[in-house]
């Protein structure tokens, strides 16, 4: 693993266990897919931050804000120490993503299923631009995320990138037997997108499926490990909502450290 | 009313390229000479209005100015959280349009109706309501709330609208009516003052003219004109307020609050909108009158003479 993307997953962790903060294991669900998308796809750099037109990169499942704001703080879009002001009294970062805290943040977050819209409405005001939308596999249980990819379908908006983080984990546990995601890339495909899956843990095959060419919008179904990296919060679903001890902190690191 | 608001937004439009229009499927026919002129920023997102609101957004994030039309349910109530999230909470310059205010589209049913929109969109930080009485004040406030970065909901007259008569206002410059922030003061007069909101505005002209009150057009509910209110409460003027819409958190409830919050007492007569739903099958002033809109006549006369 790359070192800043060490860095990137090290930070998720202190800042979980820094601020007591809930949705360690979703952020590091994604954090590889976003790591892929700000270093290898989208044209977003401190230059182009404030311009209207640039690149664009929807966190549709807010609560793994944790992971954005590790990856912008490490590629220096954001101040590396506004980590330190997560979750706490007196703190700029909330639990989920508010855009208007920085140029950053390209969209508010938390209530699932609205990023997916949003990012159709991004797609159409510029169609010279991509943009990214990271949803979980339980936020498509959201009607309004079908409302956008009919859409996003039929009038072939083809720079529209959804990510589909599939950890198969939802609070309850297991999403097969809540709302069964098995046929999701189909269900995508039926939509008129280009959908298909992938290995959600490697940078270079995510960086592949990202600068795909597509005449059509992709929606591509990134299989990942809710707790990645992490052996003790890997596909627990616990770690929705667990904060970590002090100890649990300490290995943590230790073990991204060793992977 | 709509006819208005297309004739204004068409004008806007075309000098102002941050301007798109969203549709969920509803309006084609009004909307045609604007999809026509401008196809490049109109986008029918299909009977989808979740979506539609997340698409203003991103548009909006974007620097353009979105415009969402429709049946007004359909834009305050159906779509609720994403106004609430997308529009009100991250601050977007998202303009909801809602035609079809109180009972406009009567006989299809209380599915329809909007007479709760003001109370819910009233509740909602950053949230501009606007509620216009005549043509000339569609067109002011629309031009108004392109200069505002700020969200706003205005809720339209399914009818043709209705432009005031010409120097019907005291302060009537040449082009017969002039719209003022908050409050319109178009017509003066002695006994008390009524204060009509959105369709009421013509029902207020004919009641002002019978008993020779004031008259006050009461277009914009968020900010609430207070300080007219509180200038009538402190001469001791009888207040009426006319709105098709809810007794709860429509205009009755705006006098209500800044007359309770201030601790000054009126004479108030508030005719409003029943707590209740309709299950009459009729016309919109059918159903008005048997929702709490009935017997204004008697009802103002016999508050003029008791206050």
């Amino acid at each position: 693993m790359e070192k800043a993307l060490k860095n990137v997953k090290k930070n998720i962790v202190r800042m979980a266990f820094e601020a007591q903060a809930s949705h360690v294991g979703s952020a590091l669900s994604c954090a590889d897919i976003l790591w892929a998308i700000y270093t290898r796809a989208a044209n977003i750099t401190r230059r182009n931050l404030k311009s209207l037109d640039r690149d664009k990169v929807v966190l549709s499942k807010g609560h793994a804000s944790a992971a954005l704001y590790a990856v912008l703080a490490e590629l220096k879009l954001i101040n590396p120490k506004l980590l330190d002001k997560y979750y706490i009294d007196g703190g700029v970062l909330p639990g989920h993503l508010d855009y208007m805290v920085s140029p950053a943040i390209d969209a508010t977050a938390g209530s699932l299923g609205h990023g997916a819209s949003i990012g159709v409405g991004m797609a159409l005001a510029n169609p010279d631009r991509k943009v990214f939308v990271v949803m979980g596999d339980g936020e498509t249980n959201e009607g309004s995320v079908w409302e956008a990819a009919l859409f996003a379908g039929t009038h072939n908006l083809s720079n529209l990138i959804f990510i589909i983080d599939e950890n198969e984990l939802m609070i309850y546990g297991d999403s097969k037997s809540i709302m069964d995601n098995t046929n999701i890339a189909a269900r995508f495909h039926s939509c008129r997108f280009e959908a298909f899956e992938v290995y959600g843990h490697d940078i270079e095959t995510l960086a592949k499926a990202l600068n795909k060419p597509s005449m059509k919008p992709k929606a591509i179904i990134a299989h990942t490990l809710k707790g990645k990296d992490v052996s003790f919060m890997e596909n627990k679903a616990e770690w929705h909502g667990r904060k970590p001890t002090r100890e649990e902190y300490l290995k943590a690191v230790k073990e991204i450290d060793n992977a | 009313m709509r006819d208005q608001f297309i004739k204004t937004l068409m004008a806007l439009a075309n000098r102002d390229k941050r301007i798109w229009l969203v549709a969920a499927d509803i309006g084609n026919e009004l909307l045609d000479p604007f999809i026509k002129r401008f196809p490049e920023r109109f986008v029918n997102v299909g009977i989808a209005e979740q979506n539609a609101v997340g698409v203003c957004a991103g548009l909006a994030l974007s620097g353009k100015i979105p415009f969402f039309y429709s049946i007004a349910p359909f834009v305050y109530a159906r779509p609720f959280e994403f106004v609430q999230v997308d529009a009100a909470y991250m601050e977007l310059p998202i303009k909801l349009i809602g035609v079809g205010a109180g009972f406009g589209y009567g006989s299809l049913g209380a599915t329809h109706h909007a007479i709760q929109d003001v109370a819910v969109m009233r509740a909602l930080p950053n949230m501009k309501v606007f509620s216009p009485g005549s043509n000339e004040e569609v067109e002011a406030l629309l031009r108004a709330t392109i200069k505002d970065k700020m969200p706003c909901y205005m809720r339209l007259d399914k009818g043709a609208g209705f432009s005031l008569p010409r120097h019907s206002g005291p302060r009537a410059g040449i082009h017969g009516y002039r719209v003022k922030p908050g409050m319109t003061n178009v017509r003066a007069g002695k006994r008390a003052a009524i204060i009509a909101t959105g369709n009421m505005l013509r029902d207020g002209i004919a009641l002002a003219e019978k008993f020779g009150t004031a008259l006050y057009s009461a277009h914009t509910l968020k900010p609430f004109d207070s300080a007219t209110i509180l200038k009538l409460a402190k001469n001791k003027t009888p207040i009426i307020s006319l709105e098709e819409h809810s007794i709860i958190g429509g205009l009755a409830t705006c006098i209500a609050e800044t007359l309770a919050f201030n601790g000054i007492a009126a004479k108030f007569l508030p005719i409003a909108v029943d707590d209740k739903f309709s299950h009459y099958v009729g016309s919109e002033k059918y159903i008005a009158e048997r929702m709490g809109l009935g017997n204004l006549e008697k009802r103002v006369a016999k508050f003029l003479k008791d206050a």
